[in-house]
């Protein structure tokens, strides 16, 4: 039946502590602590007796909402009827809410019996002792707020029963070989000076630095690391050495056995809270095994990654020296997560200095500013580790992968295209289709202009852009990359894989064809003018191509093409994954991402010097910088993959190990195609003609007929 | 014989129109829009087009078809464009196609240019050509026996390195 207002009322118990947020839109009412799950639960055993204000509907609707995220994300299932465990949406780890801060809220109802806390979920399973307890948890936390120390505004807690709690028992981790953490290396008092000759030789513009907080702060004695080649420059030692105050710390490093040569390079490292390090390998070849690393002011958890994609996050504590030796050193990178709370056990932290995942122990810690000192020896011969696969001295002799050049055969072009094409289209499909959805007009306009049921090919559909512009025409679409061919037929395009080289379609059968920045990936001119001539074989008489390949010239008749336009600021400016390097005076900041040699892109990444010289054979492909202008005609052009998560399944096949995939940077080969050189090589074709041959932002294009 | 009419099923969406935006993201969990999604295959028109390029191959044509799983899709009939893609139809190997997956329609095996203009006929063309997809079979080359799998509906006719 239907219920008074002050029976609702009833009962309820006001959370200690806890701001009460008024729903109702009754003024008369003092501000009540609503049995607001009272009113869900009876909405729905008697839906049509209770009449809900706005405010309620709202409470409910998120409450139901919550509800299916967490079905859907993480595949609780909430019940309706009560039992002794709830999850608390709202009120995890993940969107900093402590262990303690929300074990405090929770023990007013009862004997919390477990309490699971995963580092980066946004929710809390509890189980009470009994149902009653749970029950009241129930009614007094659904829809109340939080105040976190983190953010100014009070997070609503959403609370629903679930079946069960099931704590799964993770096998505890090891730390990397190689890898020691010595606590209390230091005295506080030698950590102050230590802190106040960090802060102090940092120069004038310290103030400005200090606002700019994207970045992590840095300064270099003895030798420079540079972070455009992740090298030293080995010949030009930095004037005055290593400081003299390190003095102690270098001979009690060596007295206890953690490095072998004394180090004569040293790097200092400043963390804000909020700051971090992309995870890296120390280049191998300028620095020898053994690199000591000094942490001051605050702790911070680092983590070791290896290649196989197993993760342990460590924890380093003030004053403590982190050694790193062997495979620790050479195989498995190490970073810090720019974030501003760690996750660290709640209880007390194990001797190794590992987190464990164990969520039933999991709690927030407050970062603050960290200063790391990083020790290392300069090493003057290549580096001969046991580790070829991620060292840069021994991944050029390797010919197993060698830096690419221009290809000299067919078969190497062949290679070439599998390694910097096909492979990388496959990788990256979903990212790629995500971002092509604009069809250029000019390509619309050729279509439009196609007689009504015409059979048009395109030959490299890439992700079906233009197979759908105009309905009246048939259009077939064909591409080399199977996961780009998915996305076209997710889409009801008729599609098929096959080699631009060696399309599979009958001659002359096409009223029309089109391959629009397709023949740019071709690695010789043998097979760009193949590819081309596999179109024209497509067509019927009096057939039309249209071919576009990106433009050498970025800039036609003084207008910048788009894809130099949208270019995001200018070198100078700060951008986010920018250290800021000090050396001297002078400051720059360096984008670590384009060129940081990391774990990730080890496999496509060739020699990252920008050599821009082009003999016609076996000259190296130098890498572009994306978004300026191309300084030669064959190149290799990143792709930057940002851990994007794909509506796509995309069960295609993928050459790369499925651990590289967070973020990577893929490289595309390419040859850019100057002033006329599209022109020429359709002349060089009998049967057709030219019909038209123009620039459209950034492209060469062109139109021909077949004769 | 009479044949039946096709099992209405969902009909062709419209492709999107130039300069839209991206497609919308999945919706929300709370709103259970039920979203029907009409998975695409080979139709017979393109089957009419492919061939093998399988080195040494003179023709490659017709590719032997094979079908273990053939779906019915509702496309709407455009007469004129059914009588202008006849003639680019090698219509033997049309015929061949559809009887091996059992959907020859009742086309004859010659065609008849009086036909040109006979709805009924046409009509049965279009169906055979825009309505009747295989999602899985086998391509087989005439010549050199070299199979090509479709599989979700879209035919693989890449090449390994030594077949080329």
């Amino acid at each position: 039946g239907r219920r008074t207002r002050a029976e609702a009322l009833e009962g309820a118990v006001a959370p200690c502590g806890a701001k009460q947020r008024s729903y109702s839109g009754n003024a008369e009412l003092s501000p009540p602590a609503v049995t607001w799950c009272r009113r869900a639960d009876m909405a729905a055993t008697s839906p049509t007796s209770v009449k809900l204000s706005k405010g309620q509907k709202k409470m409910l609707r998120k409450q139901v909402k919550a509800q299916h995220v967490l079905l859907k994300h993480d595949g609780i299932a909430t019940v309706s009827g009560p039992t002794e465990h709830l999850v608390i949406a709202n009120g995890g780890l993940g969107n900093g809410v402590s262990r303690q801060q929300l074990l405090e809220v929770l023990q007013k109802f009862g004997t919390v019996e477990t309490l699971l806390m995963s580092p980066n979920k946004p929710h809390a399973l509890v189980t009470f002792s009994t149902i009653q307890e749970a029950r009241e948890a129930h009614k007094g936390l659904n829809g109340q707020d939080l105040k976190t120390n983190g953010s100014s505004q009070p997070i609503t807690l959403y609370v629903n029963f679930v079946e069960k709690v099931v704590h799964e028992e993770i096998p505890p981790l090891s730390l990397p070989p190689g890898l020691l953490v010595i606590e209390e290396f230091i005295s506080p008092e030698c950590e102050k000076r230590l802190l106040a000759f960090a802060n102090g030789s940092t120069n004038v513009t310290k103030e400005n630095v200090r606002r700019s907080l994207k970045h992590r702060r840095v300064k270099h004695y003895g030798y420079e690391f540079r972070y455009d080649n992740n090298n030293v420059d080995k010949d030009k030692p930095l004037p005055g050495g290593l400081p003299e105050i390190c003095g102690d710390i270098l001979e009690q490093s060596m007295e206890k056995g953690y490095v072998k040569f004394k180090p004569d390079q040293l790097t200092i490292n400043q963390y804000e809270p909020g700051q971090g390090i992309p995870p890296h390998i120390d280049t191998h070849s300028p620095f020898e095994d053994g690199i000591i690393c000094l942490s001051l002011g605050a702790e911070t958890v680092m983590d070791f990654k290896h290649p196989a994609g197993h993760s342990v996050p460590v924890m380093l504590p003030p004053r403590s020296l982190l050694v790193m030796t062997g495979e620790c050193r050479y195989l498995w990178s190490h970073g810090i997560t720019p974030r501003k709370f760690d996750v660290v056990p709640a209880s007390e932290m194990p001797k190794t200095g590992i987190i464990g995942a164990d969520v039933s122990n999991l709690t927030l810690n407050k970062r603050g500013t960290r200063t790391s000192f990083t020790f290392r020896k300069i090493r003057k011969k290549p580096c001969d580790c046991a580790y070829p696969e991620v060292c840069d001295s021994q991944i050029d002799c390797k010919c197993t992968n060698p830096t690419p050049s221009i290809p000299a055969s067919d078969g190497d072009a062949s290679k070439l295209e599998h390694k910097y094409v096909h492979d990388v289209y496959d990788e990256i499909a979903c990212h790629f289709s995500d971002t092509r959805h604009t069809p250029w007009p000019k390509v619309v306009e050729f279509l439009k202009t196609l007689p009504d049921g015409a059979l048009v090919a395109d030959v490299g559909c890439g992700n079906g852009k233009y197979l759908g512009v105009n309905k009246d025409l048939f259009m077939i679409g064909c591409d080399r990359s199977k996961n780009l061919v998915d996305i076209c037929r997710e889409k009801q395009f008729e599609v098929f894989n096959c080699d631009g080289l060696l399309v599979p379609l009958r001659s002359g059968i096409c009223d029309a064809c089109i391959s629009i920045a397709v023949v740019h990936h071709f690695s010789t001119e043998e097979r760009r003018l193949s590819a081309v001539k596999e179109i024209v074989r497509l067509l019927r008489p009096g057939g039309k191509g249209l071919i576009y390949v990106w433009a050498m010239e970025q800039e036609h008749k003084k207008v910048k093409s788009k894809y130099l336009a949208e270019r995001k600021g200018k070198c100078i400016q700060p951008q986010a994954n920018c250290v800021k390097v000090q050396t001297g005076n002078d400051f720059s900041y360096i984008n670590q991402d384009a060129n940081k040699m990391d774990l990730t892109c080890l496999k496509q990444l060739p020699d990252v010097t920008k050599d821009s010289t082009v003999k016609q054979n076996n000259a190296k492909l130098p890498v572009h910088t994306n978004r300026t202008n191309f300084d030669s005609q064959d190149l290799l052009v990143p792709w930057h993959l940002r851990g994007v998560k794909s509506h796509h399944k995309a069960d295609g096949v993928s050459a790369l190990p499925p651990e590289v995939k967070e973020h990577a940077v893929y490289h595309r080969f390419y040859h850019v195609f100057s002033d006329g050189e599209l022109e020429n090589l359709c002349r060089g074709i009998s049967n057709i003609r030219i019909v038209q041959s123009y620039y459209d932002q950034g492209n060469w294009c062109i139109i021909i007929e077949k004769c | 014989a009479e044949w039946p009419p096709p099992a209405p099923i969902f009909s062709l969406p419209l492709p999107p129109l130039s300069h839209t935006p991206p497609p919308p993201p999945p919706p929300h969990p709370r709103c259970f829009r039920f979203r029907r999604r009409r998975q695409a295959a080979m139709k017979l028109l393109t089957h009419n087009l492919l061939s093998s390029r399988v080195r040494g191959v003179k023709g490659g044509f017709p590719l032997a078809l094979q079908a273990s799983e053939v779906k019915i899709n509702n496309v709407d009939f455009n007469q004129e464009f059914i009588a202008r893609m006849i003639p680019k139809m090698e219509w033997a190997a049309l015929v061949g196609a559809a009887e091996s997956i059992g959907h020859r329609n009742g086309l004859p095996q010659e065609l008849d240019p009086g036909l040109e203009s006979d709805t009924d006929f046409l009509q049965k063309v279009h169906h055979v050509l825009l309505e009747v997809e295989v999602v899985e079979g086998v391509l087989k080359c005439p010549e050199s026996g070299r199979e090509f799998p479709i599989s979700k509906g879209i035919p693989n006719m890449l090449l390994t390195e030594d077949e080329v």
